[in-house]
């Protein structure tokens, strides 16, 4: 009886972990050719965070649409597993991994020697080896203009900065941010919170609130899925806020100041752009910022920034592009 | 000091029993749980189920309440699933639940992306916003930080009180405590220690499911992959915090729920500690609780975890 009891059990284990890979393993099916190169992208976070692994996805749809190839991507890849999850990919035989975001670095660089036929790209990243791409992201460019906007917003000279984790993009973003509010406002602060989550919208929210009583006028969400409760935060209390997508602009259309995009899905196009036209090796240098269109700004409200500070954010867009602010 | 002290504002009081309301009537539906010798590390998942069907109630129906009524229902099937599996199949209660917790992070997200596909931002419902409660709500402080909350919020408080009277005032309490301390003396009595058992799994599962509905219809109006965020397992750490005790298990939650509302503004402060630090103050602070209160004679539940078999 015991026995018969604990194999159900079993069963019913496997069967629910089953279904877990179910939903996230999402593999297009091919037609068993040999040619089809397959591609594989694996996200530390949600399709569906209106953010950063949005973004990619996004990128990886359009890419299949364009070129003759099959897709499989995998989210919120826990730190133990990424090497497993990135052999496991190279093992079935993918021609091409995409790894979104620096926190892969380690594993990738472990595991790309070990497949040398197959491509591997990290974005986020200065990784190189002889099969390993890494795509550079310009964070500080992001951070830098959000952080100017605010230093003109500001009026007591309290800007927030609400952050996922004090990883390596959020802090290079965080680094631009200050430098840009320091340009734009020389006598304001910067107060940065963490929220500690990719997707605890709830604590999000509660993190913005908590900054907001200790009297923060304006804030900047790089928080990715927990960055909607930012936003709803703001929106609840009238605070101005830049945010990261124009559909972000939607949650709270009054209290948007502008948004920053950077449309990661470029990055990730030009990545198998470039190994299906076989350009791919280890001399390819891909790099994002203002000048190669990863980043775009958006929807500047004309209620919160008048027509002078508009002329000077213009100003700001148009040096950013032309490359003349760099950061080190 | 001053300026810590500063820390403690009208806005943080009111923040604090907010965050932990949801911890809070998910730690009384597992103490009425493992009071009856079942524990259920599955609430986790209960909850962001929960906080998934509450959004879709919501939805399909436009009325907010509905997705209370919504919660309840995949509470009910939830706890059913797990009775079937602890009480009647005996699998390992540990085990079972990580499955239902891993469960519901997949089929969540699964289901959330077929119904509602993958969107640029997540659909937002009607939610259950706060609701001022006449007279009471005018009282200076108080009535901002205590009388100012959402409908399930209150709801959460409320059954402390309720739980606690269930559990040490009436006959059922006194059943379901006999079934967790001495389950063959409790059936040689009479009591159908197999029914109450199922019974227990149904409601303590609900109460987790309303959990999952605060975070997702009062707190915010929509749904998020993930979004319970590991308060089901702060639920569980403060039934043991709270020595299987309703009052207990309710400070434990507003323990957390206040050592986040610090650790919020402590990083407001730009004290120069590392933020990763201050994110697990709530747990550091419930580690010491929990080392101070191990003294005295523990409270456990003496059948908990053990399968009941029926000579």
């Amino acid at each position: 009886m015991l026995k018969k009891g604990k194999m159900l059990g079993l069963v019913l284990v496997v069967m629910l972990v089953g279904l877990l890979f179910a939903g996230c393993d999402n593999t297009a099916v091919a037609d068993g050719e040999d040619k089809v190169v397959k591609v594989a992208l694996l996200l530390p976070g949600n399709i569906n965070d209106a953010g950063w692994s949005q973004a990619a996805y996004t990128g990886l749809m359009d890419a299949e649409k364009e070129y003759d190839i099959e897709t499989s991507y995998i989210e919120s890849v826990p730190l133990a597993e990424q090497e497993s999850t990135i052999r496991d990919y190279a093992s079935r035989g993918f021609d091409l991994i995409i790894c979104h975001g620096s926190d892969f670095e380690d594993a990738i660089t472990l595991v790309a020697p070990e497949f040398p036929d197959t491509g591997f790209a990290i974005t986020n990243s200065g990784a190189k080896g002889d099969n390993l791409i890494g795509v550079g992201v310009q964070n500080e460019e992001q951070g830098y203009m959000a952080g100017y906007a605010l230093g003109l917003v500001t009026k007591d000279n309290k800007v927030g900065y609400v952050a996922s984790n004090e990883g390596y993009a959020m802090k290079r973003t965080e680094n631009g941010f200050i430098a840009g509010v320091k340009a734009s406002n020389p006598s304001a602060s910067v107060i940065t919170a963490y929220t500690g989550s990719f997707d605890d919208a709830a604590k999000g929210k509660e993190t913005a609130l908590a900054i907001f009583d200790k009297g923060v006028d304006c804030v900047f969400q790089y928080a990715q899925g927990s960055g909607i409760g930012v936003i709803q935060a703001a929106a609840e209390k009238n605070i101005p806020i830049v945010v990261t997508s124009p559909s972000q602009v939607k949650i709270a259309p009054n209290q948007a100041v502008l948004a920053v995009m950077s449309d990661m899905k470029v990055n990730i196009l030009s990545v198998i752009t470039s190994y299906v036209e076989g350009d791919f090796g280890p001399d390819l240098k891909i790099v994002g910022n203002f000048s190669t269109n990863l980043y775009k700004v958006s929807d500047i409200n004309d209620k919160l920034i008048n027509a002078e500070n508009k002329t000077k954010i213009e100003a700001v867009i148009k040096d950013l592009q032309a490359g003349k602010i760099t950061f080190k | 000091m001053e300026q810590f002290l500063s820390i403690f504002t009208e806005d943080f009081f009111y923040a604090t029993i907010r965050m932990a309301s949801p911890i809070i009537l998910a730690a009384l539906g597992e103490v009425i749980l493992e009071r009856a010798g079942i524990f259920n590390l599955g609430i986790e998942g209960v909850m962001l189920f929960g906080a998934f069907f509450a959004v879709l109630g919501s939805f399909l129906t436009g009325n907010a309440w509905m997705g209370v009524v919504f919660a309840l229902l995949i509470g009910v099937v939830l706890g059913l699933v797990y009775a079937l599996a602890v009480v009647t199949i005996r699998s390992n209660q540990a085990v079972t639940g990580t499955g239902i917790n891993i469960l519901a992070i997949g089929l969540t997200s699964l289901l959330s992306r077929m119904i509602w596909g993958v969107q640029a931002v997540p659909l937002t419902v009607k939610g259950i916003g706060p609701l001022k409660i006449p007279f009471l709500g005018d009282i200076p402080v108080i009535g901002a930080v205590v009388f100012n909350h959402s409908p399930l919020v209150y709801l959460a408080y409320i059954m402390i009180g309720v739980v606690y009277f269930i559990l040490y005032r009436t006959s059922w309490g006194l059943k379901i405590r006999s079934i967790g301390e001495q389950p063959k003396a409790a059936d040689t009595m009479g009591i159908n220690v197999i029914g109450w058992k199922y019974g227990m799994c149904v409601i303590s599962s609900m109460f987790s499911a309303v959990a999952g509905a605060i975070l997702s219809l009062s707190f915010m109006n929509l749904f998020v992959d993930n979004m319970s965020g590991g308060r089901g397992y702060m639920a569980v750490a403060s039934v043991i915090l709270g020595q299987w005790n309703p009052m207990g298990a309710a400070l434990g939650g507003l323990i957390f729920g206040a050592g986040n509302a610090i650790q919020m503004r402590l990083q407001a402060f730009g004290v120069p500690i590392p933020s990763s630090l201050l994110l697990v103050l709530p747990m550091v602070i419930a580690l010491i609780v929990v080392l101070a209160v191990r003294g005295s004679a523990s409270a456990r539940p003496s059948a908990l975890a053990k399968p009941y078999y029926k000579e």
